[in-house]
């Protein structure tokens, strides 16, 4: 019974996956009003969230369309798709994702023993942390002008944040899909053939141990999603090369799954809308973290062999057709979604976005300044509550 | 290393983890009676049974219920649960939570701890 909702769990993942927009806390909703309970619940979201972390990207990639956990993807993963190199941006970042997985699954017990004994801490941190990031955004532009865009980007995007607070999926379609997208409309006319035959660079993979760091982050400080968490380690970079940030970002995005489900059961806080909806569906003993996590394992190598698969056709679909009509459609399933899913309000959010994603495009400066949108109000909530 | 490496890891994982998933998972609330699950310390196991009498409903719940044989349940929730609701309570005998509700004089009175309780 429970591999049946594992199966179910892991269809419903690339569904959410493939979908740009829904997120496995739609999904989430859903199953907290079920009247289901106990480990298929569990069995259920773990596979879902699992599986999904690997797909995701493939919108990403193919399409630029974002999700709340790829945004920072969509500009590597497009540039190498614009390269014929598609299908190497997906096996990278599940390339990433396998290493989390082996390696998450036997931190996870060591990282439950550390949370349970230093959450408090943790949380003073978290607005320190979001300072640093914050302040080194602005210090690391090289001149006085890009300084002073750069604190421009932060307000706006930080303003766009507070004032559109559930509004994530119009701001990240607006900051890293339409504008990039738009923005590349004259240069995209061609017809870009995929390359068949992909060679991951070892040395790539290291940056997975990084990208572990970053889930553990996202999983124990609340509000810092994974494209923060990558966006503030690639501060610490001196250089950032596309595989490698890519390994990083999908060693990320799956680490947060099983460091999330062990924040749970060592502190029964939820840090994400799929934890939010087993917290009160999963029953706890001494065993709910070993399955959990033996769960989320084998659901792992499920997504992987998804995301792989769906690549390949995602790149024979794109090679029969040209770019620009492709990037013109993208456009307009983001604006549908936006509609579907956020109403007015989101439509409104996706054009102030929009158009700050371009001013941060034309200016040449960092996209990543637009993640400010989610720091900010997730600064001033930890100053409200601290101080 | 390529694709097909990658897909072979990704098949080794799904197997190895669906393996050792199968040969340890053991479902760890089986349905049982009050007796039996007081028979056991630190035991675990899903009533089924009536509300006999509702102690308090806030801030946690405390109740009796009986299955053939009654007894005190302890559930740190706040729920609507009323007298004469048939209801399924997944509840453990536990050593360090006995003596939750009862004073620690009265050792007699036994009492069970629920993760869960679900109205019928």
């Amino acid at each position: 019974m429970i591999l049946l909702f594992c199966a179910l769990g892991a269809i419903a993942g690339i569904i959410a996956g493939l979908i740009p927009g829904l997120h496995s806390n739609n999904i989430a909703v859903l199953l907290v009003a079920s009247p289901f309970f106990g480990t298929e619940v569990a069995a259920f979201m773990l596979s879902l969230c699992t599986v999904q972390a690997f797909v995701d990207f493939i919108p990403s990639t193919f399409l630029s369309a974002p999700s709340e956990n790829t945004f920072e993807g969509v500009l590597p993963g497009h540039k190498m798709l614009l390269e014929g190199r598609g299908i190497e941006a997906i096996c990278l970042t599940t390339a990433g994702a396998l290493i989390a997985v082996i390696l998450g699954s036997a931190l996870t017990p060591l990282f439950f023993i550390f949370i349970e004994e230093n959450s408090e801490q943790i949380t003073q941190l978290t607005p320190l942390v979001l300072i640093a990031a914050l302040m080194t955004f602005i210090i690391s532009e090289k001149t006085t002008k890009g300084k002073i865009i750069a604190l421009f980007v932060i307000i706006a995007a930080g303003s766009q944040g507070f004032l559109f607070r559930e509004q994530v999926f119009p701001l990240i379609s607006g900051y890293f899909g339409i504008a990039g997208t738009l923005y590349s409309l004259n240069e995209t006319q061609v017809q870009i053939i995929q390359k068949g035959n992909i060679t991951i660079k070892l040395s790539a993979l290291k940056d997975a141990l990084a990208g572990i760091a970053g889930g553990a982050i996202v999983a124990v400080m609340p509000g810092i999603g994974s494209n923060t968490a990558a966006g503030i380690i690639n501060l610490f970079k001196k250089t950032q090369e596309t595989e490698k940030y890519l390994v990083m970002l999908g060693a990320i995005n799956i680490s947060n799954f099983f460091f999330s489900f062990a924040t749970l059961i060592a502190l029964l806080k939820a840090r994400n809308g799929a934890m939010l909806a087993i917290q009160d569906k999963i029953l706890y003993t001494e065993n709910t973290l070993f399955y959990g996590t033996i769960i989320m394992f084998f659901s792992a190598g499920i997504g992987g062999l998804s995301a792989i698969w769906l690549a390949k056709k995602a790149a024979k679909i794109l090679q029969k057709s040209k770019t620009r009509i492709l990037s013109i459609a993208t456009i307009i399933l983001m604006i549908i979604l936006v509609t579907l899913f956020n109403g007015l309000i989101g439509i409104i959010a996706l054009i102030f976005s929009s158009a700050l994603g371009l001013f941060v495009l034309t200016k040449k400066t960092k996209r990543s300044l637009c993640m400010s949108s989610l720091i900010v109000p997730t600064l001033f909530f930890y100053l409200f509550i601290l101080l | 290393m390529d694709e097909k490496t990658l897909s072979k890891i990704c098949l080794a994982i799904t197997i190895i983890g669906l393996i050792i998933f199968i040969l340890t998972y053991q479902p760890e609330f089986e349905e049982k009676t009050i007796s039996e699950l007081l028979s056991k310390d630190n035991s675990k196991g899903i009533l089924f049974g009536r509300i006999e009498h509702i102690i308090q409903n806030y801030p946690t719940t405390i109740f009796t219920l009986n299955d053939g044989n009654e007894i005190l349940i302890y559930y740190p929730k706040k729920t609507t649960l009323e007298k004469g609701q048939f209801v399924e309570v997944y509840a453990e005998n536990k050593i360090e939570d006995s003596n939750l509700i009862t004073p620690s004089k009265n050792k007699k009175q036994k009492e069970l701890f629920a993760q869960k309780v679900i109205e019928k």
